[in-house]
């Protein structure tokens, strides 16, 4: 797995997606000029989108994430935008093999109940971090959850930078 | 901080934009020009560029033609990824697609130096991963050739610039395997490239992108002389804060001689540059992992491996064979957990190896990879295959957990995994809220503010317009089409720099002109409510269509709030 890539950087390309990001999905879906939710989901979607590009499938949860929101993006006059369908098949595969794996799992019981805690909030962990379910082992959830905390935070930040401009500019305006 | 360097960075530059005139020369004065502002290197290393040009065998000979297109290449970054043969060069290539065609905006317009600069800048620091450095290079110069000479001859002696076509050299630390030239920067590259690019001792004029590039190849001379994206990695990793020095591009038996090599001229080098603390420290202590392109979580994964107890390789009889070559597999994934950090040679690669299989391994240049992760089982513990196995995984699992303390605020003292698992999993939920939240607020914008500020980001990310730097005036037509939007753009101008990290000069041009041609545009279509597609979209067209008389003067009051506005 790619090591994550510096927070700033991280950041800078993140904009520059998210502005394309933002620009397909303004263009492939209808102009939402007045749905304040559904520009926030257009926001958000794209947001989601750019920041699995940036690390560009090297990580299980950004391919989860792009695999997630293909259906949602109908890339109709720029294919070339397109960020690289995740490979569908492997995902499929993943989680035929984990049923597999929990069918085994489940015969083996944990001797302790801290265990099963664990366990339990492994589960969570793998629903809350995107392409969580597909990784069986714990090893490699802990570090997609560290790569995807990583961009969370940078994703965040820059959205909170951009909050912060806008408002200023708007207490500008009324000034 | 690695932001704040680049603030500085940035506003160094700012400054020297301003002193500076603009005009452009045709490309065959390039060498005159280059001549004129460099020192000793920048000159030989123009006249070299262009002989290089054909070589640059880049990936990405048709991204050349794509950035022309302006427009086009903005869309890459999602495409082209996919298509680049390395798989971590994609992000990087985007990053190329995106550098290029604001490069060639910039230079066939009346970009100025400082957007010549920012956009090369942005392209060069946009922390490029890994494996596209050399994409980069090669993309770089086959367009600085084409379309830089003309904006190359305004970039004065400027130690930002240097700095950054240092760490533009840096990067390109050993991929451009044609770039090969004589240049006499190829030693101080080498530094640089170990030293992780804040070279802010290279003092050399450098002319802008050009030297960059001239540098770039340099670098590339120096190192690896594979054609291959593997530098880029390198190089974006030398960029990047916790990047590893020793991220070079060694992909295959290379990988030894020319970490050597580097090494050892970045050990000398290491004095000269100023911001390279962490870098060099970072070289110096990491020396063993020096092909850890693929490390993962960068530093962290590094950390790790140095304090991660050393599973020596044992005998294989402790481990059924199936069960090695799935550790070893997921050592390979892992890269940093391979086993052979065990007085292995510096350049076994060992996150190279990650995602190769183990089988495998004996094809790169870790001869010492093995196949298997022998653990030695300690005294007292139970030498059954599963158990040992089974404390591998738990530790790696640990190991990801310290990491994830250091990530997850509040964590530092250690405790069990069950609590850590409880805040790691309350850490990403309030994230994902705050996006939430976030995403709700930026809907909730005014649209217009909107579209400036995406303009804005789009302004300052990924071009600047070439600007003359001494005006770019409200246009008139901006209270037309806006009228409450007037007093907004200064406010916003104003507000957007301590908001953005941004330099207010190139910010300052960007709106400016983005302002103008947006007015131009939505003038007769009253627009206002208008959707952030339209809106971006035009942003995204001033990008491509360059507007050469776009030149707008900064009003005074603007500048004064700028100056005010600035942090």
């Amino acid at each position: 797995m790619r090591p994550p890539p510096n927070s700033s950087t991280f950041k800078r390309e993140f904009v520059k997606k998210w502005l394309l990001a933002l620009q397909l999905c303004n263009h492939n879906n209808n102009i939402n000029k007045n749905d304040v939710v559904k520009r926030k989901d257009t926001i958000k979607l794209s947001a989601e989108i750019a920041m699995a590009s940036v690390r560009n499938g090297a990580t299980c949860w950004s391919r989860a994430l792009m695999a997630k929101h293909s259906s949602s993006f109908h890339v109709t006059t720029k294919p070339h935008h397109m960020p690289p369908p995740p490979p569908p098949r492997h995902y499929k595969k993943r989680v035929r093999c984990k049923k597999i794996i929990k069918r085994s799992r489940r015969c083996c019981h944990n001797r302790s109940a801290a265990a099963a805690v664990v366990r339990r909030k492994t589960a969570v962990l793998r629903k809350l971090v995107p392409g969580g379910e597909l990784m069986d082992d714990e090893a490699s959830l802990i570090r997609e959850t560290l790569d995807y905390v990583m961009s969370l935070r940078a994703q965040v930040d820059v959205m909170r930078r951009l909050a912060r401009a806008s408002d200023c500019v708007a207490m500008c305006n009324i000034v | 901080m690695e932001i704040d360097i680049k603030e500085k960075d940035k506003l160094e530059l700012e400054k020297r934009n301003d002193d500076n005139s603009m005009n452009y020369q045709s490309a065959g004065s390039l060498t005159s020009d280059w001549h004129f502002a460099s020192a000793n290197i920048a000159n030989s290393a123009l006249s070299l560029v262009p002989s290089h040009d054909g070589q640059m065998n880049a990936c990405r000979g048709d991204l050349v033609g794509a950035a022309s297109s302006s427009s086009a290449s903005m869309g890459e970054p999602f495409g082209p990824p996919v298509t680049w043969d390395h798989q971590t060069s994609s992000q990087n290539t985007g990053f190329c697609d995106i550098s290029l065609g604001t490069g060639t905006l910039v230079g066939m317009t009346t970009g100025g130096p400082v957007s010549m600069r920012s956009s090369i800048d942005g392209a060069l620091g946009m922390g490029w991963n890994p494996p596209s450095s050399v994409l980069r290079n090669s993309i770089f110069l086959p367009n600085a050739h084409g379309i830089l000479p003309p904006s190359l001859s305004q970039f004065p002696a400027d130690p930002a610039f240097i700095e950054r076509a240092a760490r533009f050299s840096c990067f390109n630390s050993g991929n451009i395997s044609d770039m090969a030239h004589p240049f006499g920067m190829s030693e101080a590259m080498g530094h640089y490239s170990r030293g992780g690019g804040m070279m802010q001792g290279l003092q050399e004029p450098f002319v802008g992108s050009g030297l960059k590039l001239l540098s770039v190849g340099q670098a590339q001379k120096n190192m690896m002389h594979e054609g291959d994206c593997s530098g880029e990695a390198s190089i974006a990793s030398l960029y990047m804060d916790h990047v590893k020095p020793e991220d070079s591009p060694l992909k295959s038996e290379r990988k030894s001689e020319s970490l050597v090599r580097s090494q050892d001229e970045v050990k000398p080098g290491m004095g000269r540059s100023d911001n390279d603390s962490d870098e060099a420290e970072f070289c110096g202590s990491d020396q063993d992992d020096a092909t850890m392109l693929e490390a993962n979580a960068g530093k962290l994964s590094a950390n790790g491996l140095n304090s991660k107890k050393r599973k020596r390789n044992g005998q294989d009889t402790e481990h059924s064979p199936g069960k090695g070559s799935q550790l070893s597999a997921e050592v390979n994934k892992d890269g940093s957990e391979v086993q052979h950090k065990g007085g292995k040679s510096p350049t076994s690669t060992t996150n190279k190896t990650s995602g190769k299989n183990g089988k495998h391994g004996s094809k790169a240049s870790d001869p010492e990879k093995e196949e298997y992760i022998h653990v030695r089982a300690r005294r007292g513990q139970a030498t059954n295959s599963h158990s040992l196995a089974e404390r591998v995984r738990r530790e790696k699992i640990s190991e990801r957990m310290k990491f994830l303390q250091d990530l997850v605020p509040g964590c530092s003292k250690v405790t069990g995994k069950a609590v850590m698992l409880d805040e790691i999993i309350n850490y990403v939920q309030s994230l994902q809220r705050q996006v939430e939240f976030l995403s709700m607020k930026l809907a909730t914008v005014n649209p217009r503010m909107d579209f400036n500020l995406e303009g804005l980001l789009a302004k300052d990310i990924l071009t600047s317009r070439a600007v003359p730097s001494a005006s770019l005036p409200f246009s008139p037509d901006l209270p037309m089409s806006y009228p409450p939007l007037h007093p907004s753009q200064s406010g916003l101008v104003t507000a957007g720099f301590p908001a953005m990290e941004n330099h207010s000069d190139i910010l300052r041009r960007t709106i400016g002109s983005q302002l103008t041609s947006i007015s131009r545009e939505f003038k007769e279509s009253a627009q206002l409510p208008g959707s952030w597609n339209d809106e971006l979209h035009n942003v995204i067209q001033m990008y491509a269509s360059s507007d050469p008389q776009d030149s707008q003067e900064i009003t005074g009051p603007i500048e004064a709030s700028n100056m005010k506005a600035e942090p």
